[in-house]
Formats: C-alpha cells, sequence, structure tokens
C-alpha cells in the first residue's frame, strides 16, 4: 500500500458546484432536445408479415423491425412447448400451443376474453422499444425469454445519447471554468 | 423490558452545533430510534423474524415446486428482496441489510452464547473464566484472528463474481438457491466458530462485497457526533465493549468511522459508547468520496461488468447467450465456458486494463508544472475510479427496474401460495401475470443512468481537483475518463433503448 | 426482566420461530388439502413431469425434481367414492385428460395446482393423456387410472404407453444414411410411434373417436397403390433423390398418378394434421388428434417418413 491521500476532497464552495451542476443540465437539455430532433423522420407505412417462432428461451427473429404506422401481420409456430408472445405496450398476449394451426389471442385490458385466431394484426401507433415475452411458464429461463419489437423511428435513443454528449460535455465545461475560477 | 436493572440512565446527548456540518442527526431529530437502537433486543428482534423467513424459504426451495418463479425462495430473495436490496436499502440506508441478515444468527449466537445480553468481563479478573476474553468482552470459540493478506475484499471479490457466473441456475431452480443461501448459513456458522466475531461478514460474505462498495453512496452513516468527545475519550467501549455493547463486531474503530464500507449497523457502538456519542445520520448521496485500495476499485469493475453483462443475457434478446449461461440444462460447455470466460475477461482484465490505460494517458495529458510530479498512478486510478461506485449503483438499479415491474405479479401469486402446493391465502394466487407499465421501462433506465453518470462526472471532477489542482489540468486529466465513462453509459443506452 | 430470563426468553422465541417456519408450512397443508371437500373424500396429486414424461402421484418438488426419474401414476380409484383430484405441473404446460371419466381437459399451469373431484360410476380400467404437447416424451405421457369396487383387489395394472424413454433417444443416423432410416429415426424420436404403435401398425384407442384405434400407417403402400416391391424402392429412390414429381412420365409404375396424388394427401395430413372425428357427436373430444408438423419437419423430413412408412410391411390380415 502506498501512502495514498486517502482524505476526502478538500471543502469547496458549494456555489461553485451549483454552477457546474447547471451547466452539466443545460447541456444535457440542449444536446437532448438535438438529439431528439434529428431522430429521423417516419415513413410511409406498409404490411409487414412476420412469422414468429418460440422456443425455449427466445424468439425467432429475435428483434422485429417496423416503422410507427405500419401494419403489422403476426403468425407463430412453437418448436417445444407451449409458449407466450406477451406484446408490450400494445395490449397483446397470445398464447402459442406446438403442433396446433391456431393461436389463443387475449387482450391483457379485457380479460376472459379469447379467440383462436391464425394470425395476429396490429398497427404499430407507438414509437419506441418494447419487448415481447413469454407469457406461459416454459421452463427454468422463462422469466427471461423476450424478444424486441422496435418501432422506428426511436427517438429516445438519440435523444439519450444527446442527453449522455451534454452531460459529459458540460461536466466537462463545468471544470473548466472552475479551473478559470480558481485560478483567478 | 426497557431498563435493566443494574444499568444506569442513558447519558443524554450533547445539544448545540455539533451535528456535523451537511448531515442531520437522526437521533437527536427522532429520540425514539436512539431509544431503539440502544435496547440489547434490538438487532435480535429485527434478526429473529427474518430468520424464520429465511429457513421458510430454504424448507420452500426443498420442498416447493421446483418451478422457479412460483416458489417463494426464487421469487422473495431474486426478485423482491435483491430489487429492495439493490435500488432501496442500499442507497438510502446502507448496509441495514447487515443488520437484520440471519445469516451469521447460529455462529453469532455460538460465539457469544447469547441471544440478547452481553458478556462484560470484570477487568479485574480477566485472566479466569471460559471462552477467550478480547477488549472487555468475553467469546467462545477460536476467535482466531484473520490472516492479514485476506484482510480485504478480494476473497469476496472473486467469490461474487464466481457465484454471479452461475446467476442462470440459481435465478432459476429453488434447489441452486437452496445451496448457495445454505451454504452462507454453514460457512457463515463455521467461521464464526474459528474466527473473532464478524469475520466473515468482513472478510468472506459475497454479499457484503457489493453492500461494502455501493453503501458508500447510501443517505445514511452511522458515525460519531462530536469528534472531540472521542479524542478525549479513554473508555473506548465502542472498540473494546462495554457492559452494555459489544466490542465492534466488524473489527471496525467506530470512533474513526470516515465511510460506510465496513461498517455493519449493527448499532452495538451506539450501545457501548459512554458518551452517547455514536449516532446514526441522514447525509447527502454519495457523501463517502474516495476509494482506499484494488479491491475496492475491482469491487466496481466486477459490480459494473456483471450489470452489463446481466443485461446482455438477461434482458436481451439472444437466445442462444441465455443457453450459455444455463448450463444445468443446455450442457454446451463450450458456449458455457465462452460466456463465463468472456465475463471473467471483462471484470478483470478488460475494464480494468481500459480504465488503467485511460487514467494513465488523463495523467499524462496533465503533465506536471516545473518543480513538481504527477501524483502517483495510484492515486489517480483510484481516485476516478471511484465515479464507478455511482455509476455502478445506478446501473444496477436500472437492471433491475424492469425485472420488478416485469415480474412483479409473481409476488402477489407466491404470496398467497408460497410453496406452489395450492394455497390461496391471500386470493391473489391465480392472479394474471402482468407486467406494471412495462413500456416506461426504458425511460426509466435512461432517467437512472443519466443520474449514475451526474454523480459520476461529479465524483470523477472533484478528484480531478483534488489530484491535479490548478487550472485546466484537473481539465486534461479528467477528459479521458469522463469520455469513457460516457462511452459505458452509451453502451447501456443501446442495450436498453437501441 | 433480568438478563437470564430475558436470555431464556429469547432463546425460547428462537425455538418458537424456527418451528414455526419449518412446521406451519406442513401443518397448513394437510389442512388444506381436505378443505371443502365432503368427508370421506380421497385426495390424490397428479403432477406431470415432463423431463420424465409422465403424470405421477408422488410429491414433485425442488429437492427431488432434478435427480428423479418419476413413475407414470396408475391411481385406482373406489366405485361411488368422491375423489379430489389435483392436477399440477412441475416445469411447461401440460393438460391431464381422462374422457372415459369425464375428466378435464384440465390445463396445469406449471407452480400452480387445479382441483376436480370425480365420483367414479363404473368399473373398469381408462385411459389419461397429456393432450398439451409439453416435449417429445409429451406422445407417451399417457396411463390408466382403475376404478373398482369398494372392497375388491385391484386388477393387475396393464402395460402403460411403451417404453417411451427409448425411443426419444435413439440415436440420429448419420449423415449420408439411407432416408429410409432417417425416416424411421423422426418416427421414434418425434413420437409418432407412441400413437401409431411400432411398426406403424396402430391400435393405440383414442375415446370416442369414430374410428376408435389411432390408424395403422404400415398400409400406405396399398393406399398409393404400389403393389410391387419394385415400384416401392423406385418410389423410394425417387424420394431419396428429392422428389416424386419428377417421376412423373418417366416412369411406368401402373397408376402412378394414383400414387402421386396419395403422396400429396399424406404429406398434406402430415403438415396440417388432422381432427380426430367423434363417434359420439354429443361425447367429449377424442383426446388424440394429428398434430401440424408444418414448420417442425422439414419437407425433406416428411419425405424421409413417407419413404420409411412405406418399407413397413402390411399389418396381417389387412
Amino acid at each position: 500500500m502506498s501512502a495514498a491521500p486517502l482524505q476526502p476532497p478538500a471543502g469547496e464552495d458549494p456555489e461553485r458546484h451549483g454552477y457546474a451542476a447547471l451547466v452539466s443540465l443545460g447541456c444535457l437539455l440542449v444536446f437532448g432536445g438535438v438529439g431528439f430532433a434529428a431522430g429521423g423522420a417516419s415513413q410511409p407505412p406498409r404490411t409487414r408479415s412476420i412469422h414468429v417462432v418460440a422456443h425455449q428461451y427466445g424468439y425467432e427473429p429475435q428483434v422485429i423491425h417496423v416503422n410507427r404506422g405500419d401494419t403489422v401481420r403476426l403468425t407463430f409456430s412453437s418448436s417445444d412447448v407451449t409458449h407466450g408472445f406477451y406484446l408490450e405496450g400494445y395490449d397483446l398476449d397470445v398464447t402459442i400451443h406446438p403442433l396446433l394451426p391456431t393461436v389463443d389471442l387475449r387482450h391483457p385490458s379485457q380479460p376472459g376474453k379469447v379467440e383462436q385466431v391464425k394470425e395476429v394484426t396490429f398497427t404499430a401507433s407507438r414509437e419506441g422499444k418494447f419487448r415481447f415475452r413469454c407469457s406461459h411458464t416454459c421452463g427454468f429461463l422463462h422469466p427471461f425469454m423476450l424478444g424486441e419489437l422496435i418501432v422506428g423511428p426511436n427517438r429516445l435513443l438519440p435523444a439519450s445519447m444527446g442527453m449522455l454528449l451534454g452531460l459529459v460535455l458540460g461536466g466537462l465545461l463545468g471544470l473548466a471554468i472552475q479551473g478559470r475560477r480558481s485560478k483567478a | 423490558m426497557s431498563a435493566l436493572p443494574h444499568a444506569a440512565p442513558a447519558p443524554q446527548p450533547t445539544p448545540g452545533p455539533k451535528v456535523r456540518s451537511g448531515r442531520i442527526d437522526l437521533f437527536l431529530r427522532f429520540p425514539r430510534l436512539r431509544w431503539l437502537a440502544e435496547r440489547r433486543w434490538f438487532q435480535f428482534a429485527v434478526v429473529l423474524p427474518n430468520l424464520g423467513l429465511f429457513l421458510l424459504f430454504l424448507s420452500a426451495g426443498l420442498f416447493g415446486t421446483p418451478v422457479g418463479n412460483r416458489n417463494i425462495i426464487i421469487v422473495f430473495v431474486w426478485i423482491l428482496w435483491w430489487f429492495l436490496l439493490i435500488s432501496a436499502l442500499v442507497p438510502f440506508t446502507s448496509r441495514i441489510w447487515c443488520t437484520v441478515c440471519p445469516f451469521p444468527f447460529f455462529g453469532e449466537w455460538a460465539q457469544r452464547r447469547a441471544l440478547v445480553q452481553v458478556r462484560a468481563v470484570d477487568p479485574k479478573k480477566k485472566k479466569g473464566g471460559p471462552g477467550v476474553v478480547i477488549g472487555r468482552n468475553r467469546y467462545f470459540g477460536k476467535n482466531l484472528k484473520w490472516p492479514k493478506a485476506l484482510s480485504n475484499i478480494w476473497l469476496q471479490n472473486i467469490g461474487f463474481l464466481a457465484l454471479c457466473t452461475f446467476s442462470a441456475l440459481f435465478l432459476t431452480r429453488p434447489i441452486v438457491s437452496v445451496i448457495v443461501l445454505g451454504s452462507l448459513f454453514v460457512i457463515a456458522t463455521v467461521l464464526h466458530l474459528v474466527y473473532r466475531q464478524r469475520t466473515f461478514c468482513s472478510y468472506v460474505c459475497p454479499v457484503s462485497g457489493f453492500l461494502s462498495l455501493f453503501s458508500m453512496a447510501s443517505m445514511t452513516e452511522v458515525r460519531p457526533r462530536d469528534l472531540d468527545v472521542c479524542q478525549t475519550c479513554t473508555d473506548k467501549g465502542c472498540l473494546a465493549g462495554s457492559d452494555k455493547g459489544w466490542g465492534c463486531p466488524w473489527l471496525i474503530y467506530p470512533s474513526k468511522l470516515e465511510r460506510n464500507n465496513y461498517c455493519g449497523l449493527c448499532m452495538e457502538c451506539v450501545k457501548a459508547c459512554p458518551h452517547g456519542n455514536m449516532t446514526v445520520n441522514l447525509r447527502p448521496f454519495l457523501s463517502d468520496g474516495w476509494l482506499k485500495g484494488y479491491d475496492e476499485s475491482y469491487k466496481a469493475f466486477i459490480m459494473l461488468s456483471l450489470a452489463l453483462a446481466y443485461s446482455v443475457i438477461y434482458l436481451g434478446p439472444w437466445a442462444f447467450l441465455k443457453d450459455w449461461a444455463n448450463i444445468a440444462e443446455k450442457h454446451d460447455w463450450a458456449g458455457f465456458f465462452t460466456y463465463a470466460g468472456a465475463l471473467w475477461a471483462l471484470a478483470l482484465v478488460v475494464l480494468p486494463g481500459t480504465y488503467y490505460l485511460v487514467v494513465r494517458l488523463g495523467r499524462s495529458l496533465a503533465g506536471a508544472p516545473a518543480g513538481t510530479t504527477a501524483p502517483p498512478t495510484k492515486d489517480v486510478f483510484l481516485g476516478f475510479a471511484h465515479p464507478l461506485v455511482p455509476l455502478g449503483l445506478l446501473a444496477w438499479v436500472a437492471f433491475s427496474f424492469p425485472l420488478m415491474l416485469v415480474n412483479g405479479s409473481y409476488i402477489l401469486q407466491v404470496l398467497s401460495d408460497p410453496f406452489g402446493w395450492g394455497w390461496d391465502l391471500f386470493h391473489t394466487a391465480h392472479v394474471a401475470w402482468t407486467p406494471v407499465v412495462p413500456w416506461w421501462t426504458p425511460y426509466i433506465q435512461v432517467a437512472l443512468l443519466l443520474t449514475g453518470l451526474f454523480f459520476a462526472l461529479r465524483s470523477g471532477a472533484r478528484h480531478a481537483r483534488r489530484l491535479f489542482p490548478g487550472g485546466a489540468r484537473a481539465l486534461r486529466a479528467f477528459a479521458p475518463v469522463a469520455l469513457l465513462l460516457g462511452g459505458i453509459v452509451a453502451g447501456f443506452f443501446t442495450l436498453y433503448v437501441g | 426482566m433480568s438478563d437470564k430470563s430475558l436470555e431464556a426468553a429469547a432463546t425460547a422465541t428462537t425455538a418458537l420461530v424456527i418451528a414455526a417456519a419449518i412446521g406451519a408450512p406442513f401443518w397448513y397443508q394437510r389442512r388444506q388439502l381436505h378443505e371443502g371437500l365432503p368427508p370421506g373424500t380421497r385426495v390424490i396429486t397428479l403432477t406431470a413431469v415432463a423431463s420424465s414424461g409422465h403424470w405421477t402421484e408422488e410429491a414433485v418438488n425442488g429437492e427431488n425434481y432434478w435427480r428423479r426419474d418419476f413413475p407414470a401414476a396408475r391411481p385406482v380409484l373406489t366405485l361411488g367414492q368422491p375423489t379430489a383430484i389435483r392436477i399440477a405441473s412441475s416445469d411447461v404446460t401440460h393438460v391431464f385428460y381422462a374422457p372415459a371419466l369425464g375428466i378435464g381437459p384440465i390445463e396445469a399451469y406449471p407452480g400452480h395446482v387445479r382441483e376436480t373431484i370425480v365420483t367414479p360410476s363404473k368399473a373398469g380400467v381408462f385411459p389419461y393423456y397429456c393432450t398439451a404437447f409439453c416435449g417429445n416424451p409429451h406422445f407417451g405421457m399417457r396411463g390408466e387410472i382403475a376404478v373398482e369396487p369398494a372392497g375388491q383387489a385391484a386388477p393387475p395394472p396393464a402395460p402403460v404407453a411403451p417404453g417411451t424413454k427409448d425411443y426419444w433417444e435413439a440415436p440420429q443416423p448419420p449423415a449420408g444414411a439411407p432416408l429410409t432410416e432417417r425416416g424411421k429415426w423422426i418416427f421414434l424420436e418425434r413420437g409418432c410411434v407412441t400413437c401409431h404403435g411400432e411398426g406403424g401398425r396402430g391400435g393405440v384407442q383414442n375415446f370416442n373417436y369414430a374410428r376408435g384405434a389411432v390408424p395403422a400407417l404400415a398400409g400406405i403402400s396399398d393406399r398409393m397403390m404400389l403393389y410391387e416391391p419394385e415400384d416401392v424402392k423406385t418410389v423410394v429412390t425417387a424420394l431419396a433423390k428429392g422428389s416424386l414429381d419428377a417421376l412423373a412420365g418417366k416412369t411406368d409404375i401402373p397408376h402412378f398418378e394414383i400414387a402421386l396424388s396419395q403422396y400429396h394427401a399424406i404429406r398434406a395430413v402430415i403438415q396440417n394434421g388432422s381432427v380426430s372425428a367423434k363417434k359420439d357427436p354429443t361425447g367429449p373430444t377424442p383426446p388424440l388428434q394429428m398434430p401440424t408438423w408444418a414448420g417442425r419437419l422439414s419437407d425433406r423430413d416428411i419425405d424421409a417418413v413417407i419413404a420409411y412408412l412405406l418399407t413397413l410391411p402390411p399389418p396381417a390380415g389387412a
């Protein structure tokens, strides 16, 4: 062990701290806003047909990319046991029976109602990242069985990257300003 | 029960301006809290229900359903307990888990041969009698000193990493959870019989390691109220024990407490201090501002690496990674060793190595004014590793949050049917599995990580100014580290939002 | 309170808490098992274990699940005595179905227990099934429930579903093996054998099914009107080469167009499954249904199965 100086940093002017924090938060908001605004335009809507295969413990495709406004038509099969397909944010809960031609469709907002369907269709009306998860216990790693639906333009990503950049640059700027002041 | 017959009236805390700046003295503010902490039965009373609960969990793991998400041992320990620990107990109440922890119960009982009372030794008759006398207390068992070479948290670092390598097993299989929790009971008891006081907790317990690191951020602390009182104190009851409290079981010197890391909040020093000078303070987030050794910095690297790896494996869509981690079911040894090797390499080599190089870069960019030398690399490294405390903590909260939102309904289910035996105690055994506002998850995670980054940058900037005083040197030294921290958070964003 | 008595009280409380934590669940379980049931009701718990491929009467718990191979349950009920049957699952979703006794289909969700009360009104031996695909052993996940008059000795247990484990653990033939060998392996490994019988001889009873038993498959060469062994060989060779359609117009097999259309019909049944028609339209759904194999078996593997079936001799007396 070297004789490291183990004292906490010497007491500082709290006002200057506040100043640096303000600079950081300001940059965070500005850059985040820029990221959000630059986050890409909407694409013309189209229809996408996707076949989802559920297995212990995941989905194929793992990630589904669509754009806001697209009509998404999903068909399902399971390659081993009974699985679910609970899509966050879209009020869909599908039970996938292996070796059966139809799936059970439920809408969690309307409990008790079950339909047997061959295909599930919905409009991707909300943008962002939504996970679909298994809703039928299907073995040990069931709670971690999930896939992703990414509805573009996913502006939270550029916005949060912008906020991140703003925070780092703001923090460094604050440090620079403090350096100047302490010299002065 | 409140006053033992021969107990002297408790000394009144000195009123006045002696409270440390930036602190709220909870014992002054809430005298009942102080009263409670001073009761001999206090810790016993909070540990015992918890002991009963954990024995119930073990029983459920053995005799309840093998379905993990329907067995209370999995749902309460790894979903509820873990979530509370990382996102509430540690950030706000320091190591309060250690106050209520049941694992050392039997060992400590055997060591003290007392559940409630103190075995104080009359200084005149110190030599005779059974057991071993340490300070002014009498203990039973061997009470050996822990080897100096292991008096750090390296064992906990490696133990925790090794344990977490098998997380896919104990998170999902009741029997593996029984083995993990059962071993904690057994190892704690054995070590209590052989080594003195809470050696197990301080140096061996795998949970203790991350509690010690992240308790630095906590908003609660046990501290002496007035350092002058400690300076003139000749009794040192906090260390040596007295007829009111055991000497610090955690083998630290309470009157010199500066950081939360190794204080288990057992409240013995509160009882033992003859001046009533030990207190519990409320304080700002991340008040403990520095790391003391490479062992602590490695804890930070391991925790961050695990948060990253778990986010990829458990929150990501990649089924093959889950298969690799799920060795007991999929038997893909090549995959398991790839995963385990990558995890260990990331935690022990890649992340610390990158960090070291970046710190070195910053240090050389900062340079040194003529006639002086730059601070030693170790100081700079440990200083700039401290930002990983808030960042790691918030990354863990960000990782744990969606697990709670998604699996909260399992808590209701097992509350009514803890063993999966078909009970329905509270009529919630069959509530539908319903994730709670899962679409908020990315927003919550971004907010949490940005908060972590904010505190990380603030800590880094403080260390930069301390290590590289004067103008732009601090900026040049810290800039590469700040960018690296930003890069790490960007990685999390890609996983959580992208 | 003195030190000593406080310590004694603490010790007693500790003993009490430990005893309660360990004992209370078992006490409550004994109580709640019979709660709400008419007095004298028997309670039988049948737990589905996918890895063993059985419904078992034994207690399946965290401690024994990973190391035990659970035997199939063969409960014996007493005529006229109400019995509570508790259906549980230890891993994935199963469905318990004993149509002849009017039990089910009951979905067994992992970790949940569903209870039904039966009062058997006729003696005999009645089959039960799992009707939710729960892994490869699923097709062998059958057994029987015996019902006997009170005081009478149970009839000797009939052999339950064939020694199923051997099937799914049959070694996969090497890549270069003949198509028929692969077909045989799929027939065993995918569980076709458990309903259609060894050598495709059929015969497994399907409750309330219009044709009684699951049809034999060994006769499909006759259905395709391939009566000569050489013709069968030609067809199998064509399947091995990749397509039966390619043979059209290039073979002297009599009625080849019938063989071809039968081949496509058989393929369609394997791909899309078929619903078992009821014998008694008001009776329960027959437990065994031809599953939908599209997406689970490749075209090539379906051809392999058909090629294997073509090589089987028709059942005696056909």
